[in-house]
């Protein structure tokens, strides 16, 4: 049960001037009951392959399927973009959930339980349904947006930048969340904040200009960061490990959070 | 295709704003008194103008997508709608005026559509505010700031359309493909929000970078070239051709 | 330079500053950190009279901000970029763009030139001359906007979350090219809610809860906020506190320390 992505090519303007090769024979293999994180910095290609693997367009080249069928936005792949607030735009934020789930065929009492169990699962009071979105705050708009997604219950969940401009408590709360589903569904976590990546992912794939530079799991990640220019895309902490590494000190690259770093610097340290 | 601007050195690049701004107005006029042959003479000067000016004629065609939906209506409602002599047997409608009614609209649109994109694709915004404020200066201080509202909205054009573009996206991705009274909705709302917000952003932009209604203008100190007079003597010519034709068939 | 005195301000959803002083001279890098929220943004708005204090006072070189007719006096004292890269686009090519602002102070054309030529190649953006904003990256844009911004020599400079929506790479270039401006002797104001880009302050501020919780150096703030456990903290300072070693600001120091730390062993 996987997304397969297989030589996928797409071009924008083809045949004109204009003509830019967004994406350029891409291989991705992305398993279910994962986190599989995106990096990737100017122009390469990974809001088009989000865009794409979400059913949103048709490549030029190439083929995604999604557990061997295409993807069908909102039945077997959800995507959640960036700033996700601005798109409601019912009375109530009940309505604005339930309109996206009748389309589907429930029925009343289903679009009910759904939302609430959802609302649940994240630890959203369920009184804000009846509040309009234009009155609630930004960590709470965020995480209803993130629960109309998944009330359609999609086995993958595509989630561009889901914590951008989010304080800390909010941003927390997220990643929790993300990390209690991920069990069941894929997601696929596409962010330029690396240290957050690094922390919530178990696989990752590194997009420049169009093409795949890596595939692979975290710490292997790491490792190839390492020999990237000016250890670009490693993560603050982990561009201390490396320091450390190379002065000779015995310490583990792969570290998620600081209590790790500071576990192997003390290690290393009393070995010494 | 309208509002994006390309730097480049073409024949109309190079033509001087003020030029191109007078042309633009005047084959807006031509193309509202044109009826069928002259309108198609226009439509085969849009392919000339187009490789005068770089502007690859499949992207200038690519520009009419988002309204041909609004031109198909209008040429059915003429079609259906307007009396006269009927095309097929038995049929009161469509008839023979409704056609050609039909494809004049029609085709003025489209017309008024290429001429523009080929306009601002060779013409930088600050270029056309200049042109603009040229011509509304006697207007005083209105006519500047007037001069660049417009100028600035013709900026924020495409704009709109990739936010429409995104917007139907992310409905979309949430299984959601309203349509009616609930479809227009779910598009304005999101788009009205996020446009307020970009332009207020602007504007505090614009405020922050000292924009005042004084302000004088960099680009184009130059006067008019001998292209420009060439120009326009080919519009004269062209209007002459066309109103002759245009009230030849009156006889 | 600026003066921002005993400071409320709100929106109709609620209070969002109230009692901030804050006080930026004439070379000074003074960082303002709080979370998304926090009143920060609006902060930056009221130092150049975006918006006007509900009650105290905001001075520019000794004009309030609420003087609607010498508001332009203040701007061009101070620049200010914002955090969307997008939003700030006025010119449709990068020459366009970094010309507008100049239009606007009535500079005589030569002098455009000049400044222009001078700041394409300060910021290493001439290859993009003439390339319309709209196909720029994200970082570039934010390139762009900061040149147009400093193509107008303002004295001070204000960046509101400048490097948020921002790749690594580009992140790096204006970080220095900052704190280059602030070597030279412009005044810079850093609002963000990342400590990692604020360690080359002279000054730190941090906004909760719509006031002012700490300011100082920023060892004095970070020493603060770890103790407080209120707010993250640059790595480097965090590990060096906690390991019991010197603080330091850099992963550089911070190597130097730990390897000076092995040796003592």
């Amino acid at each position: 049960m996987s997304i397969e992505i297989r030589q996928l090519t797409h071009i924008y303007d083809a045949g004109t001037p204009w003509e830019t090769i967004a994406l350029d024979r891409i291989d991705l293999t992305i398993s279910k009951g994962t986190v599989f994180g995106l990096v990737g910095g100017i122009g390469s290609g990974k809001s088009t392959l989000a865009s794409l693997m979400a059913g949103l367009g048709t490549p030029a080249h190439g083929s995604i399927t999604i557990d061997g069928e295409p993807p069908d936005p909102g039945r077997n792949v959800g995507i959640l973009f960036q700033q996700p607030e601005d798109f409601f735009f019912e009375k109530t934020l009940f309505e604005d959930m339930a309109s996206g789930l009748l389309h589907l065929g429930l029925t009343e009492e289903e679009v009910h339980k759904r939302i609430h169990s959802t609302l649940d699962l994240l630890g959203l009071d369920h009184q804000i349904l009846d509040r309009s979105p234009f009155h609630l705050n930004r960590g709470t708009l965020r995480l209803a947006a993130f629960a109309t997604v998944l009330t359609m219950r999609p086995g993958y969940l595509i989630l561009d930048e889901p914590t951008a401009s989010l304080d800390p408590k909010s941003r927390k709360r997220l990643v929790e969340v993300i990390k209690r589903i991920s069990g069941d569904i894929a997601i696929i976590y596409i962010s330029h904040r690396l240290q957050e990546v690094v922390a919530v992912s178990e696989y990752l794939a590194v997009l420049e200009q169009g093409k795949v530079a890596f595939t692979g799991t975290v710490p292997g990640y790491l490792d190839w960061a390492t020999g990237q220019d000016a250890c670009e895309y490693l993560p603050v902490l982990n561009q201390v490990m490396y320091g450390l590494q190379r002065l000779g000190f015995d310490v583990d690259l792969n570290v998620a959070c600081l209590e790790e770093a500071l576990e192997q610097i003390r290690l290393s340290l009393e070995r010494t | 295709m309208i509002g994006i601007y390309s730097h480049d050195r073409s024949y109309m690049h190079l033509l001087d704003p003020r030029t191109k701004l007078a042309l633009m107005v005047g084959m807006g006029l031509l193309i509202y008194s044109a009826q069928l042959p002259a309108l198609t003479v226009l439509l085969a000067l849009v392919l000339l103008l187009s490789r005068a000016s770089g502007l690859p004629y499949t992207r200038l065609v690519q520009g009419l997508r988002p309204v041909l939906v609004f031109f198909s209506v209008i040429f059915l409602a003429h079609l259906l709608f307007t009396p006269g002599k009927p095309l097929i047997e038995g049929l009161v409608v469509p008839t023979v005026e409704g056609v050609t009614t039909g494809s004049v609209l029609v085709l003025r649109f489209i017309l008024l559509i290429l001429y523009t994109s080929i306009m601002t694709y060779s013409t930088s915004p600050s270029g056309l505010n200049y042109a603009l404020t040229f011509f509304l200066r006697p207007f005083g201080t209105f006519g500047t700031d007037l001069a660049f509202m417009t100028g600035t909205a013709m900026t924020l054009i495409p704009g709109l359309f990739r936010e429409k573009d995104t917007i139907t996206k992310a409905q979309a991705a949430r299984g959601y493909k309203p349509r009616g009274m609930k479809g227009f909705t779910a598009l304005v709302v999101p788009l009205m929000n996020r446009s307020l917000k970009r332009v207020d952003e602007l504007s505090d932009a614009l405020e922050s970078r000292c924009f005042h209604s004084k302000r004088r203008y960099y680009y184009y100190r130059q006067t008019l070239a001998n292209r420009d007079y060439v120009a326009v003597g080919i519009y004269v010519v062209l209007a002459g051709v066309v109103l002759f034709v245009r009230f030849e068939a009156r006889f | 330079m600026i003066e921002v005195k005993d400071v409320y301000f709100s929106y109709p959803s609620g209070a969002v500053l109230e009692g901030i002083d804050l006080t930026v001279k004439k070379g000074e890098y003074v960082g303002i950190m709080g979370h998304n929220g926090s009143g920060k943004t609006t902060l930056a708005r009221l130092i150049t009279g975006l918006l006007l204090p509900g009650k105290g006072y905001v001075k520019v070189n000794k004009i309030f901000t609420t003087d609607s007719e010498r508001l332009l006096d203040i701007r061009r004292s101070t620049g200010m970029v914002f955090q969307d890269p997008d939003a700030q686009a006025i010119g449709e090519t990068v020459e366009e763009d970094m010309v507008f602002g100049l239009e606007n102070l009535g500079l005589p054309v030569p002098e455009i030139d000049t400044r222009i030529e001078k700041y394409l190649d300060l910021l290493g953006i001439r290859e993009l001359r003439h390339r319309n904003i709209r196909t720029l990256s994200g970082g570039q844009k934010q390139l762009v906007n900061l040149a147009a911004v400093m193509v107008m020599e303002p004295e001070c400079i204000i960046l509101d979350e400048p490097v948020s929506m921002v790749d690594a790479r580009c992140r790096k270039m204006i970080l220095q090219h900052i704190a280059r401006l602030n070597h030279e002797g412009t005044a810079i104001v850093h609002i963000t809610h990342d400590p990692e880009e604020l360690i080359r302050c002279h000054r730190l501020i941090v906004l909760s809860r719509c006031r002012v919780t700490n300011q100082g150096t920023p060892h004095e703030v970070f020493g603060q906020l770890l103790d407080e456990k209120k707010m993250d903290v640059p790595a480097p300072y965090a590990i060096s506190r906690k390991l019991g070693l010197s603080p330091v600001l850099t992963i550089k120091a911070l190597l130097e320390e730990l390897c000076r730390s092995r040796s003592g062993n």
